[in-house]
């Protein structure tokens, strides 16, 4: 069947793609079903220019969008939460697994995942983020800040733990 | 590689996700199977349902056509001896004026209406206008005893040998061994010519759209073991509208036949429904209990309204003594943290509908007054749920249970008026029903019905 062996193709990088957009696995899961089945409604419709794989990502993104854009109905990011963000070391964050990065960002509140997501691994401009979520430009610098503070935070923790670890186990 | 204005986070972050990989759970697997299965029947159904209703328009139309032919116009009923005759029209000369000389050489002609002998009003000059086609006359020499003698009773004497021309459109005159003309009347006359009746170039097809606001909702009734009176009672009548394109055939002066596509867009509402969201993040803790299709649902009249939506619960609502009715929700240990309201939410659905419509003219004036009634094949092409929350429509999931395949049947009282004989505005005040339910639930018999004022315009060609 041609359509399992596209999703058997594709199916583990879309859902490394869903996985950073989510909170959580079941949040994931749901959105590679609903790309999947969209993308099989629409394959007419791939043009063939371009890379496929960049089309199917982008409509797993899309995805992901419209489940955050009903979650935002009631939900308010607080804006005034304080940032506890210090300086990292560069070679502490080249040591970090992708499974560690995963983590961190989706332990981000959910607007502030997408920024970062859509602004750092995606590469989108502030602009066209305001227009994806329906926020000002601002918003999107300062939530973009903010997502880099706690991630930076988290990273410093992690490391703590781990260096904290290493010496209870000697 | 270093985006501008990206920092050394952004970079790390990129360049350990950006390719990451991860092989999804099997399920996953099973849910788009299904999901892409559903859409691909839906579409099928659309297609099969839509094929079958063109196919009886066409039966019908064919049907009706065939048993009621048109009187046969004299033109195409004349037969002429050509005897003496070269100028007969079917010539190259056939659209010019004769002049009464050249009518002198037409010698007879024969005019006939089965069972109904026709005197036609004849003038000069007019032979002109026949249009017989020549490859339809076939000139034949009489040599055969009894037809010379059928013959000469009929147009006086006929020698062995004389050729004779008939108009084969005509099937009684399809073969000489069938010429026994029963209803002929003759005009003899030097100086005559048809004048041929003006054939009425009217088309009998035409278009037109349609549209109109609607005012939906249903009417149920549930079996003697599930009282669910209480719940249907709260809710509401919904507002939707519809839009169509038309084809219409006229099938009789006053009779029409329409088809084409209609869709339309209804909606009922419902206020006492409690909602539990999570103020923090917007979705379960314990996520996994609210896999789609598997949370709380909540019965209404047109079927189960299901929730897609991992961001909250749906739960039924505050039942007749007072209790709130929250299933297992409240076993569980996060309920705690998470926030109840209670709102509206409204079930939304599209149909597109192939109709067969006839319509009869009470009155065939510049304001006419018609009545119409018909048929239709409705197929659900939108489904969905939402929940007015702070001035937004929020999106929870769909009605599950109802049915994709639907009938309808329609009554409607038009008024019409005629700018000219083609084209005509229509307003049209229409109630459509459901003959079968909607609802699939065997212990509950739910008909929508719908009410608008169609207004249009109907243009013939």
């Amino acid at each position: 069947m041609a359509q399992k062996k596209l999703y058997n193709r594709f199916s583990p990088g879309m859902y490394g793609v869903c996985l950073m957009y989510s909170r959580d696995t079941e949040e994931a899961k749901d959105i590679l079903q609903d790309g999947f089945i969209k993308i099989f409604q629409k394959l007419d419709q791939f043009s063939g220019k371009g890379s496929f794989e960049g089309w199917m990502r982008r409509i797993f993104i899309n995805s992901a969008l419209e489940k955050f854009r009903v979650k935002k109905a009631i939900l308010l990011v607080d804006e005034d939460m304080e940032i506890l963000a210090g300086e990292v070391d560069d070679k502490i964050i080249d040591l970090l697994s992708a499974k560690d990065l995963l983590q961190m960002i989706q332990e981000l509140s959910p607007q502030y995942r997408m920024v970062f997501n859509l602004y750092a691994i995606e590469g989108y401009s502030h602009k066209e983020i305001s227009l994806k979520l329906n926020i000002s430009e601002g918003t999107s610098k300062s939530n973009l800040s903010r997502a880099r503070g706690i991630l930076q935070e988290k990273v410093i923790n992690l490391r703590r733990k781990e260096s904290g670890d290493k010496y209870n186990a000697i | 590689m270093q985006y501008k204005g990206e920092t050394h986070i952004d970079k790390v972050f990129r360049d350990g996700l950006k390719d990451f990989q991860f092989i999804p759970p099997p399920e996953v697997w099973d849910g788009v199977a299904i999901g892409v299965s559903a859409s691909s029947r839906k579409r099928w159904v659309w297609i099969v349902g839509a094929a079958a209703s063109l196919l009886l328009f066409l039966t019908m139309t064919w049907l009706i056509t065939s048993r009621a032919p048109e009187p046969s116009v004299i033109s195409e009923q004349t037969i002429i001896n050509t005897e003496r005759d070269k100028t007969v029209p079917g010539s190259t000369d056939k659209e010019e004026n004769l002049s009464k000389a050249e009518l002198d050489n037409i010698q007879k002609t024969i005019t006939s209406v089965p069972h109904e002998p026709v005197n036609k009003i004849v003038e000069d000059n007019q032979l002109a206008m026949l249009e017989i086609d020549e490859n339809e006359i076939e000139t034949v020499k009489l040599n055969d005893e009894s037809s010379i003698s059928y013959i000469s009773s009929l147009e006086g004497d006929v020698q062995t040998g004389t050729e004779m021309s008939f108009d084969l459109r005509l099937p009684s005159f399809a073969s000489f061994d069938a010429f026994s003309i029963q209803n002929v009347e003759y005009n003899y006359s030097n100086d005559l010519s048809f004048t041929p009746e003006k054939s009425n170039k009217e088309s009998k097809w035409g278009m037109g759209g349609s549209m109109s606001p609607l005012y939906s909702f249903r009417h149920t009734k549930t079996g003697e073991s599930q009282d669910m009176s209480y719940f249907y009672n709260s809710e509401n009548p919904g507002y939707g509208f519809t839009g169509s394109i038309n084809a219409i055939f006229k099938a009789k002066k006053r009779l029409t036949i329409q088809t084409g596509v209609q869709f339309y867009r209804s909606a009922v509402s419902r206020n006492d429904v409690m909602f539990y969201s999570n103020p923090e993040t917007g979705s379960l803790l314990k996520s996994g209990i609210l896999r789609k299709n598997i949370p709380y649902p909540i019965e209404s009249s047109l079927g189960t309204i299901t929730s897609g939506n991992n961001s909250f619960y749906l739960t039924d609502f505050v039942l007749p003594d007072g209790d709130l009715y929250t299933g297992d929700l409240a076993a569980l240990p996060e309920f705690e943290k998470y926030e109840s309201f209670q709102t509206s939410i409204v079930q939304s659905f599209e149909f597109l509908e192939i109709p067969f419509l006839v319509r009869y003219k009470i009155i065939d004036r510049k304001f006419g007054l018609n009545v119409m009634s018909g048929v239709g094949t409705s197929f659900l092409v939108g489904n969905d749920v939402f929940m007015n929350y702070q001035d937004q429509k929020v999106t929870l999931g769909q009605t599950d249970d109802v049915s994709i395949f639907n009938f309808t049947g329609s009554l409607g009282l038009g008024f019409e008026y005629s700018f000219n004989p083609k084209l005509s505005l229509n307003i049209e005040p229409t109630f459509k029903y459901f003959l079968n339910s909607f609802n699939l639930n065997p212990e509950v018999s739910t008909h929508p019905y719908f009410f608008g004022i169609y207004s249009g315009l109907s243009f013939y060609f």
